[in-house]
């Protein structure tokens, strides 16, 4: 009878250790994988974050390239006045024709206007759009041709 | 822009001009620049213009940049 007491004693608490295991395993279990879900969410999103960077990195560099290309063609465009007048005794010139030069600068003049009023956002006019080449189109600012043209704000004219 | 008028004066035609000038109801009043000076006043503008286009190059390349940028974060919170 004594023997049967301490046996359902120990019985008692072998099976309130049981019990005790199971649930704090079942809670730890539970944390674990919630602990694992936060974990795969937060690779997940710097995964997201790696790639948004990459591309980000990508797009920079392309606009850097295309911006460097820009400069390039803006310095050859600012260079062109520069190598003309190398060439050119605008004082010799004035003197053996004056009417002549007089006509050439304010054409030039009224050209150099438009192509402000061209860079400020300004409407082509009929001229500007039937031209068939730079030239015909601005001889101070020939290059702007080849732009209205990709973007298809002129009449279809074979270049010359 | 303003239609300006340049008027080329040496001296075999400045008399020409002065007469030319009051004909049309002006005073004989030039402010003047040599020959070097008028392709010094080009190559001003010039580079006026060319910082200009440098400016709107620099404007576009941003604007390339933050669409792409917004496409890229558009993408990721798709994703996510």
């Amino acid at each position: 009878m004594r023997l049967a007491g301490i046996l359902l004693i120990v019985i008692m608490v072998m099976g309130g250790i049981g019990y005790w295991y199971y649930t704090d395993t079942q809670a730890r279990m539970a944390i674990l994988q919630d602990n694992n879900a936060k974990l795969e969410i937060a690779v997940e999103t710097n995964e997201a974050a790696l790639e948004s960077l990459q591309t980000s990195y990508a797009s920079a560099q392309a606009e850097n390239t295309r911006l460097n290309d820009a400069y390039a063609s803006i310095r050859r465009q600012n260079q062109a006045l520069a190598d003309k007048l190398q060439q050119i005794d605008l004082t010799a010139a004035a003197i053996a024709n004056a009417e002549g030069i007089e006509r050439a600068v304010n054409r030039g003049t009224e050209n150099a206007g438009r192509c402000f009023e061209l860079l400020s956002g300004a409407e082509l006019n009929e001229k500007e759009r039937n031209a068939s080449n730079g030239i015909a189109f601005n001889k101070e600012c020939p290059w702007f041709y080849d732009t209205y043209k990709s973007r298809g704000l002129l009449n279809q004219t074979t270049d010359n | 822009m303003r239609k300006l008028e340049w008027i080329v004066i040496n001296e075999a035609n400045v008399d020409a001009v002065i007469a030319r000038l009051a004909a049309s109801g002006k005073s004989f009043a030039i402010y003047g620049l040599s020959g070097d000076g008028y392709g010094d006043l080009g190559l001003n503008f010039s580079d006026i213009r060319a910082l200009v286009q440098q400016q709107q190059a620099i404007i576009a390349a941003y604007e390339g940049y933050y669409e792409q940028a917004e496409q890229a974060m558009d993408n990721a919170v798709v994703n996510e």
